[in-house]
């Protein structure tokens, strides 16, 4: 099992949608304004703008990016502490209470998903009753990142189980692909034949981010046309 | 006195909220954080509508031991089908946000000072009841003025009942048009405007309409966009967009084409220049609807000046009107919040003749007339440009009155005027006109010299320093309503927005103080109804809706067809023997939804007939192209030469047109109260909690700009400080700044936040619509050096 991710950036529009829903998903705190002038925004999923050629030909490319969930990870291999590692089904996970906060793992990610908790986390006032009970609030001097909401895939594995069966395609979906009003992010088991994600990731559009420095990402997407 | 422990948190959370964000104490109950640590994790879940924009999209709520803690998409409701948008998430912190108030406020020094003191619902009560009286009796009719954000929801047409039913026509429902709302109304006499349907356009054509960007269901339009996306690469659709800037709506387009803003209706015109004279128009439309427009596109828009007005190469008219003509279905859509312009009006009904010369109107299938709620046609405000008067009219029977919410920004003006008379009250709601108006001093002087102001509100905003009396309203989670169907959508729906949670602190929903209000002074809106009469009114409503048989509680998505097809044969998908089992399923499902009749299709040949052919007689008629009645000579010339003192130029170097946009963070304004959506607002340029101003490269080149530097921008009515973004998605002229920052009051996540551009906007105004132009006002940058 390998959970990934395609994202058909024909259908995507660049809404947001998945960012903003991935904020509330997950409880990442809001970063007031002066620290975020200082670059500490925290988004989990970011959106990348890509300008390509110029008036009258000009296009620009709108890319949502999550955690690229490498096969061969940077990140994981700076760690001196093993607080991020790659779990057996792909997902490269974080370890809160583990991490001593050296942010070697931000400097070697070519993709930079990951984000440093410059304080104790707070919420601003009244927020914090907004937040989503299924998901701990990181503390302050750790890092974070996406991490394809596995506290999601917990909970159907549960549910599957209690159910005494299988888990399904699309028992599991995290925040962002479930928000997608185009239906863009498409996720699922990328070793699954079933699943349409392994036929996606097969398709003759499928590229990956900075393929050449051999991270293989677990990230698909499937480039615009025209 | 005797003060009980709660009450004594709410009167510190209100006063606590004014003192400048320096208390951490709120307006809600604190027994909910124990229930959200100790609780037994009951999940539940709630359906309602959503209420940050007019789009009504369903949402339903997840409860943990009845607190909201998440706001998703309703998978059944149409208009979103499970989806939402950012301000859709945001919506808990609307709810739970500190600066939120829990009980009226009364002024303490002049107007325009802020500076609260909590009074109690009854002396507020008192006083405006005791205003509201001499209403009734007649005393001074018309003194009386209601000033509503028009949310799309039961509540506006309730409340202008409650303005009426005391006496007064000033009832004033503030909300930007529709989509080609203002190009059919002068066209055709056509309100509400035609419902159109993008999934059958093989051409798109959009004159700087953004529909992914506007509160008319950005989801809805993200998610069509997207299935037109994935099909134009299998069948050659082409999306064209036409603006000075690449909106969103620009970037998912096939090609973007750069204009000078208010220019638009020229390029419409020109386009119908080419097709006339390559003879690819709809004969048979023309022959019968047209009467000199032929004459006078000959005369005035010829490719070469049309292309000396609007920027746009000759090359590219040619093309754009070569492939538009001959699309099978083309559609051009104009309109929106983004192009008002003093042309505006002008442009739209340009546009809307060049869809009935491509006779797309006549078939095809683009375009059908809205499908009514079956309740009988709403009252709505009117406005007679002639006689200066409003009143209240039947929805679709405006005539040459038009609807009052295009005026609604130009009362002070109108006041001035002496068009309309002094008011002795003004009730405003769900708006912030200090805030959202180009004539922002116009404002503040005319609402100074109104003797009671009374403002109902959930937070403290631009406008309350102007209010005598604030009253603490509830948001869209804790209170009854129906959201109304949008008419640029072809189907009918009406969400049912009920509490997800009872009303925090003392806020109280905007229905039900009118209807107090109403019954203190002589007037009941609902006999007979109890402790939260507005609730028992919505669901009166909904009791016609049964009554007529028509549509249904929301369903699991099936095809119209299936749908059509279901009802001949007798069916339907629920049954409901009584009220009480439809009402209980309205609940449940969160909305009630009809497709309409299914326009008469011919099943064998599957062609589409609508009725709209016949109702669009006099679009294309010269005599009836929109005049300025106010223009005097000007009136007497033809259309394009009075227009183009409308069309603005830079006139040097450093001089630029400032135009500003809307995201889809913050479509309204309100969403810089809320601090996800302050982030979120700058996704795109990465410039978070802040506001931008977007310059093109080649001008900053010479201007000696990079990106990230800072500008002073100067114009006749301030200056702001603000980053430069030098990207190539904005045209030379202009100077492109994000509206919804630059708040004075509305919560401490919005207060000193950013800047707002349209204080600094010219008071310029369509002289067609009476609309304000946010196109047409010349700005200075200069460099700051740090």
């Amino acid at each position: 099992m390998k959970w990934g991710m395609v994202i058909d950036l024909q259908k995507c529009t660049g809404c947001g949608e998945c960012a903003a829903a991935c904020k509330l998903e997950n409880n990442v705190a809001i970063v007031e304004p002066r620290e975020s002038e200082m670059g500490r925004t925290m988004l989990w999923m970011d959106m990348l703008t890509i300008y390509e050629g110029e008036y009258p030909r000009l296009r620009v490319r709108q890319i949502p990016r999550p955690c690229m969930h490498c096969d061969h990870p940077p990140c994981t291999k700076v760690c001196p502490v093993r607080a991020t590692y790659m779990n057996e089904e792909g997902i490269v996970a974080q370890i809160y209470p583990q991490c001593i906060g050296c942010r070697y793992c931000m400097a070697a990610c070519p993709y930079t998903v990951k984000s440093f908790n410059w304080y104790k986390p707070s919420f601003p006032p009244g927020m914090d009753r907004a937040t989503n009970p299924d998901v701990s609030v990181r503390p302050v001097g750790v890092v974070e990142k996406c991490t394809f909401c596995i506290h999601r895939l917990q909970m159907a594995k549960e549910q599957a189980k209690f159910e005494a069966r299988d888990l399904r395609e699309g028992d599991f979906q995290p925040a962002c692909a479930d928000s997608c009003p185009t239906g863009a992010i498409v996720f699922g088991d990328l070793e699954n034949r079933d699943h349409q994600v392994n036929h996606l990731a097969h398709s003759p559009r499928a590229e990956k981010l900075l393929e050449d420095l051999g991270t293989e990402p677990k990230v698909i997407y499937l480039k615009e046309v025209d | 006195m005797n003060i009980s422990r709660r009450a004594f948190l709410q009167m510190l959370g209100a006063t606590g909220a004014l003192a400048g964000g320096a208390s951490r104490i709120w307006a809600i109950p604190d027994e909910w954080r124990e229930i959200l640590r100790s609780g037994p994790r009951l999940e539940t879940w709630k359906m309602s509508a959503c209420g940050q924009c007019p789009a009504g999209c369903g949402i339903r709520v997840r409860l943990v031991d009845d607190i909201p803690v998440r706001i998703l998409g309703n998978p059944i409701a149409p208009v979103n089908k499970g989806f939402v948008c950012p301000m859709g998430e945001a919506g808990l912190e609307l709810l739970y946000h500190p600066d939120r108030i829990g009980q009226p406020m009364r002024r303490k020094g002049k107007k325009g000072e802020p500076g609260w003191e909590p009074v109690s619902w009854d002396d507020a009560r008192k006083t405006i009841s005791q205003a509201l009286k001499g209403f009734k009796k007649g005393k001074q009719p018309g003194a009386l003025g209601f000033l509503m954000g028009d949310r799309n929801t039961l509540l506006t047409e309730f409340a202008g009942e409650f303005v009426s039913r005391l006496g007064s026509s000033h009832f004033f429902p503030w909300r930007s048009p529709r989509i080609n709302e203002l190009g059919f109304w002068q066209g055709a006499g056509e309100f509400p405007p035609f419902a159109f349907d993008l999934t059958r356009t093989d051409f798109l054509l959009t004159f700087g309409t953004n529909l992914l960007e506007e509160p008319l269901s950005p989801v809805y339009f993200n998610r069509i966009y997207g299935g037109l996306k994935e099909k134009r690469a299998r069948t050659g659709l082409k999306m064209v967009h036409v603006d000075a800037r690449m909106s969103q709506a620009g970037r998912n387009a096939t090609e973007w084409v750069q204009i000078r803003p208010g220019s638009m209706g020229v390029l419409a015109l020109g386009m119908a220049y080419v097709i006339l004279r390559d003879q690819t128009y709809d004969r048979n439309f023309v022959s019968r609807h047209t009467m000199d427009f032929r004459e006078m596109v000959d005369r005035d828009y010829h490719p070469d000046r049309v292309s000396e007005v609007t920027g746009v190469p000759a090359q590219t008219i040619l093309r754009l009107a070569r492939e538009f003509s001959s699309a099978k279905a083309p559609l051009a859509l104009s309109g929106g919040n983004l192009s008002s312009s003093e042309t505006e009006l002008f442009s739209q009904w340009a546009v809307a003749s060049l869809n009935a010369l491509s006779g797309s109107f006549s078939a095809k299938g683009l375009w059908r007339e809205p499908v009514p709620v079956p309740w009988g046609t709403p009252s709505v405000s009117a406005f007679s440009p002639r006689s200066a008067a409003f009143s209240r009219k039947p929805e679709n029977a405006l005539g040459s009155d038009m609807p009052a919410a295009w005026v609604a920004e130009r009362l002070p003006d109108l006041a001035a005027a002496g068009k309309i008379p002094d008011l002795e009250m003004l009730l405003i709601a769900q708006v912030d006109p200090v805030f959202l108006a180009a004539n922002q001093k116009a404002w503040r002087d005319w609402l100074a010299r109104i003797p009671l102001v009374v403002q109902c509100a959930t937070m403290i905003d631009d406008t309350s320093p102007y209010a005598d009396l604030v009253l603490p309203m509830t948001t869209y989670l804790e209170q009854w309503d129906l959201t109304l169907p949008t008419p640029d959508l072809p189907f009918s729906q009406l969400g049912l927005q009920q509490p997800v949670v009872s009303p925090v602190g003392g806020a109280r929903s905007l229905g039900d103080i009118l209807l107090h209000l109403g019954r203190e002074a002589g007037v009941d809106l609902h006999p007979g109804s109890g402790g939260t009469p507005y609730g028992e009114y919505v669901e009166a409503r909904m009791k016609q809706i049964f009554a007529s048989g028509k549509g249904t509680p929301f369903f699991e998505a099936v095809s119209l067809e299936f749908l059509e097809d279901l009802r001949r044969r007798g069916w339907q998908v629920y049954s409901y023997p009584a009220f009480q089992d439809f009402w209980r399923l309205l609940r449940e499902k969160g909305g009630w939804w009809d497709p309409g009749e299914y326009p008469a299709v011919d099943w064998n040949r599957r062609t589409f007939l609508f009725p709209t052919d016949s109702r669009m007689a006099s679009l294309l008629k010269e005599s009836m192209i929109p005049r300025s009645e106010e223009g005097g000579e000007k009136s007497a010339k033809t259309p394009n030469l009075w227009l183009e003192d409308g069309i603005r130029r830079p006139d040097g170097p450093d001089s630029f047109l400032l135009v500003p946009f809307t995201s889809l963070m913050n479509m309204t304004g309100d969403g810089a109260s809320l601090p996800l959506l302050q982030e979120m607002f700058g996704l795109y340029p990465r410039l978070y909690w802040n506001t931008w101003a977007e310059m093109n490269p080649q001008r900053a080149a010479r201007l000696q700009l990079k990106d990230g530097d800072l500008i002073r921008v100067i114009s006749g009515k301030g200056v702001m400080t603000l980053p430069v973004r030098v990207v190539p998605t904005v045209s030379p002229e202009i100077l492109s700044v994000p509206f919804g920052q630059g708040h004075t009051e509305s919560g401490r996540h919005a207060k000193t936040i950013g800047a707002n551009p349209i204080v600094m906007l010219d008071h310029r105004a369509d002289p067609l619509s009476g609309r304000n132009s946010w196109q047409s006002t010349l700005v200075r940058v200069e460099k700051i050096n740090r």
